[in-house]
C-alpha cells in the first residue's frame, strides 16, 4: 500500500469503509502516478532542515578541514602527510580488525543469547530481558572500570581459577587485545539482542509448526526456516554494531591500558595533544569512505540475494 | 487405507477445555468437514492429529498405528493452515520441495514431483517466485501443494478458504474437491462457513464447546438435526414447540401446525420446519399471518411473517412468484412431512 492510500484511508470511516468494501468497489481508487505531493513536502520540511543541520553540516565541515591549508586554501599537504606515515592506516586497520571481531563475537553470543531467553517461561523471560536492559542504564565508564574489578590480576575470575587451582598465574585479561574484546562485546550485546529477541518472538510459529509436519528434525527447521528468517535482523544489527565498535573510545581506553590504540584514541591525541585538527579530519574522511564502501557491498550482497 | 480415530480425547489450555472427551472415526478415503462455531476446538483437533500438541487424555489412531504421542515429523500428515504458511525466504519450487528434500530423494525425482504438484495446482511456471509475489488464491494452492506432494497419509485443512473472497473462495473450493478427488486422500477439513461444510464433505462433523453435536453427511445435518443447535447452526430454522396431536400436528401456544406422526414421540416436542419448505399464499394454508419484514436475496425472497397468534415465521420464496409487501395479510402452509422431529429436543421419549 502506498503512502497515498493510506492516507485516504484514515481520512475515511469504518463506515465509508464498509460500504466500500460490500459495494465490492476497490477501496483505493488508482490515482495519478507521479504526482508530487507538496503538502505532504512541507510536512517533512523542518524535519529535513534538522537533519542537514545536525548530521551532514559537521561531516562537510570536517570534508572542509581536511583539504585547506591554514590561509584557507585547497591544499592535498593534509592526505599526503596522512599517506606518508604507514602509523595512521595502521591503526585504521587495527581498528577495523577489532571491529570486526567484536562483530563476530557479539553476534554469536547475542544470537544465542537471544534465543536462548525465547525459550524460556514467561517470568524468566522478563527478567532476562530486564538484566540486557539494565545494562543501557548504567554508564559505560562504570562497567569498563567494572571489568578491572573482574578480570583484573587479583580479580574475582582469576582469584576464583586459582584457587580452584585451575591456573597456576593470572591469565592476562586486560591491557591487551582480549581485553577490548570483552568490555565491548559487553556494551554492544544489547544492541544485537534486543532486536532479535523481537525478531525471533515476531517470527510465525506456524512456519515452524508445518515444517514440522513436512516432516524436518528440530535441526533442520531451525537452520532452514529458523535462522534464515532472522538474519536480515541479525545483518542490521551486525551493521549497527559494527559502525559503533569504530568509535569507542573509554573501553580501549581503559581495557586496552592505552597499549592498543584504536582511532577514537588516536583522534584524542591529535586534538588534545598535538592541535592537528586537519590530520583528525583526514582520518575522519578515510574511515568514513571505508565505512560506506563496506556498507555498499553489504547493500549490493542483500539485494543480490534477495 | 488410512482412518483416524479419536477415543476419549480431551485438551486443556489452563482452565479452558479446548476439546473434551471426543470420540470420532474419520473414514478412509472421504472428505470429513469439522464445522463448528469459532472457538468451539476446531483448530485443536487438528493440530492434535498434526501432532502440533499433545492431548491430555486419550488416544489417537491412525491406520492402525497409535499416534498420540508421535512427534509430528513422524506422523506423514498434510497440513495446511489458513494463513497458508508458505515459507518467505524460499522459492515456490523450494517450498513444495521441502517435503521431499527432507525425505533425501533425488534431485531429479524432486523435479518431477514438484513439476506435478505444481500441474495439478494449476500453477505451473511459478516456481522461481516468491510467495509475496503471488495472490491470495495461487499462495493458498502452493500451500495445498506442499501438503500433498509428499503423498502423506491424511491431508488436515484449517479453514483454507477462510482469507479468500467469495468468488476465489468458489474456485478453489472446488479444485479442493477435485485434488481430493483425484488423489484419493482422507481429508478433514476445518471450517465455520455451513456453505462450505455442506458442498465439499462426505461428512460432516458439527463441534460445539469441544463437543461433537452431530456426525453425520451434510444431508443429515441438514434436514435431520438432533439439537437445536445443530438445526440452528446450518441455515435458518423455524422452531415449533407444543405438544405432539396424535391427529398429526403441534399444537402449542403459537398455533397448530400440521406434521406427520412423529414415531414413537409423543408429549412436548420441538419440531423444525426451515423456511424454504413453507409457501406464502393469499388462499387459504395452514396458518394465518401478516408480512412484518421483506428482504430480497437475488434468488430467493426472505420473508418475515408475524402469526396472529403473535410468532414470528421465516419463509424463503423463490423466483418472481408469490411478491408479497409488508403489511400484506397471507397463509403459510407446508409438506406435513417436513416437519422434523428434533430427537433430543422437548420432553421425555417413551
Ligand atoms: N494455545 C492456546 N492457549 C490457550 N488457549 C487456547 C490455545 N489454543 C486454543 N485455545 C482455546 O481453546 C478453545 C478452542 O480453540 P480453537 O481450537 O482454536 O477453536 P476454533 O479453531 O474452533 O476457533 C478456545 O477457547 C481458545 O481460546
Ligand atoms: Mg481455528
Amino acid at each position: 500500500m502506498t503512502e497515498e492510500t493510506r492516507d485516504q484511508k484514515d481520512a475515511m470511516t469504518p463506515a465509508t469503509l464498509a460500504l466500500e468494501a460490500a459495494s465490492g468497489r476497490p477501496q483505493a481508487p488508482a490515482r495519478r502516478q507521479g504526482r508530487v505531493r507538496w503538502d505532504l513536502v512541507l510536512l517533512i520540511a523542518p524535519l529535513l532542515i534538522l537533519v542537514v543541520a545536525i548530521f551532514d553540516v559537521p561531516l562537510l565541515n570536517t570534508l572542509y578541514w581536511s583539504t585547506v591549508d591554514d590561509a584557507g586554501n585547497p591544499t592535498t599537504e593534509h592526505f599526503r602527510e596522512f599517506a606518508e606515515s604507514s602509523a595512521y592506516m595502521r591503526i585504521i586497520w587495527r581498528t577495523l580488525v577489532i571491529a570486526l571481531e567484536v562483530t563476530a563475537i557479539t553476534a554469536v553470543a547475542g544470537y544465542a543469547l537471544a534465543y536462548w531467553i525465547t525459550k524460556l517461561g514467561r517470568r524468566l523471560r522478563m527478567v532476562m530481558l530486564g538484566l540486557v536492559v539494565t545494562t543501557f542504564w548504567v554508564s559505560i565508564l562504570v562497567r569498563t572500570y567494572a571489568w578491572i574489578v573482574i578480570l583484573g590480576n587479583a580479580g574475582l575470575v582469576n582469584r576464583t581459577l586459582m584457587d580452584l587451582g585451575l591456573i597456576s598465574k593470572p591469565v592476562q585479561f586486560l591491557y591487551n587485545e582480549l581485553g577490548i574484546l570483552i568490555g565491548m562485546v559487553n556494551v554492544l550485546l544489547p544492541f544485537l539482542v534486543l532486536p532479535l529477541y523481537a525478531a525471533m518472538v515476531r517470527l510465525d510459529e506456524r512456519l515452524l509448526q508445518v515444517a514440522e509436519t513436512l516432516g524436518a528434525s528440530r535441526l533442520r527447521i531451525f537452520w532452514q526456516v529458523f535462522f534464515p528468517l532472522t538474519v536480515p535482523t541479525l545483518a542490521a544489527s551486525c551493521i549497527l554494531i559494527f559502525i559503533l565498535s569504530l568509535g569507542f573510545y573509554i573501553t580501549p581506553a581503559v581495557l586496552g591500558g592505552g597499549k592498543v590504540p584504536l582511532v577514537a584514541n588516536m583522534m584524542d591525541l591529535l586534538i588534545n595533544r598535538f592541535a592537528r585538527w586537519e590530520i583528525a579530519a583526514v582520518v575522519s574522511v578515510v574511515l568514513m569512505a571505508v565505512t560506506l564502501s563496506l556498507y555498499a557491498i553489504y547493500q549490493w550482497i542483500r539485494e543480490r540475494s534477495a | 487405507m488410512t482412518r483416524v480415530s479419536f477415543s476419549q480425547v480431551s485438551k486443556s489450555f489452563g482452565a479452558v477445555k479446548a476439546v473434551s472427551d471426543l470420540s470420532l472415526t474419520v473414514c478412509s478415503g472421504e472428505f470429513t468437514t469439522i464445522l463448528g462455531p469459532s472457538g468451539s476446538g476446531k483448530t485443536t483437533m487438528l493440530s492434535l492429529i498434526a501432532g502440533i500438541s499433545q492431548p491430555n487424555t486419550g488416544r489417537i489412531v491412525l491406520g492402525d498405528r497409535d499416534i498420540t504421542f508421535v512427534p509430528a515429523a513422524k506422523r506423514n500428515i498434510g497440513l495446511v493452515f489458513q494463513s497458508y504458511a508458505l515459507f518467505p525466504h524460499m522459492s515456490i519450487f523450494d517450498n513444495i520441495a521441502f517435503p521431499l528434500r527432507v525425505r533425501s530423494l533425488s534431485a531429479a525425482e524432486i523435479r518431477s514431483r514438484v513439476e506435478d504438484a505444481l500441474r495439478m495446482v494449476r500453477l505451473s511456471g511459478l516456481e522461481a517466485r516468491r510467495p509475496h509475489q503471488l495472490s491470495g488464491g495461487q499462495q493458498q494452492r502452493v500451500a495445498l501443494a506442499r501438503a500433498v506432494v509428499f503423498k502423506p497419509d491424511i491431508l488436515l485443512l484449517d479453514e483454507p478458504l477462510a482469507a479468500l473472497d467469495r468468488k476465489l473462495r468458489e474456485e478453489v473450493r472446488s479444485e479442493i474437491r477435485a485434488l481430493q478427488r483425484a488423489l484419493g486422500i482422507t481429508t478433514i477439513m476445518v471450517t465455520h462457513d455451513q456453505e462450505e461444510a455442506l458442498s465439499l464433505s462426505d461428512r460432516v462433523v458439527l463441534l460445539s464447546g469441544g463437543r461433537v453435536e452431530q456426525i453425520g453427511t451434510p444431508f443429515e445435518i441438514y434436514h435431520q438435526p438432533r439439537t437445536r443447535f445443530a438445526a440452528g447452526f446450518l441455515g435458518l430454522a423455524n422452531f415449533i414447540e407444543g405438544r405432539l396431536d396424535p391427529a398429526g400436528a403441534i399444537v402449542g401456544s403459537e398455533g397448530r401446525f400440521p406434521c406427520a406422526s412423529a414415531g414413537e414421540r409423543t408429549g412436548v416436542v420441538c419440531g423444525l420446519l426451515r423456511p424454504e419448505d413453507i409457501t406464502a399464499s393469499p388462499e387459504k394454508g395452514f396458518v394465518r399471518g401478516t408480512v412484518r419484514d421483506v428482504v430480497f436475496l437475488g434468488e430467493i425472497a426472505r420473508y418475515g411473517v408475524e402469526l396472529d397468534t403473535g410468532r414470528m415465521m421465516t419463509v424463503h420464496v423463490g423466483g418472481a412468484v408469490g411478491r408479497f409487501t409488508e403489511g400484506q395479510p397471507v397463509w403459510l402452509s407446508w409438506d406435513p412431512e417436513r416437519i422434523w422431529i428434533l430427537p433430543h429436543e422437548g420432553g421425555a421419549v417413551h
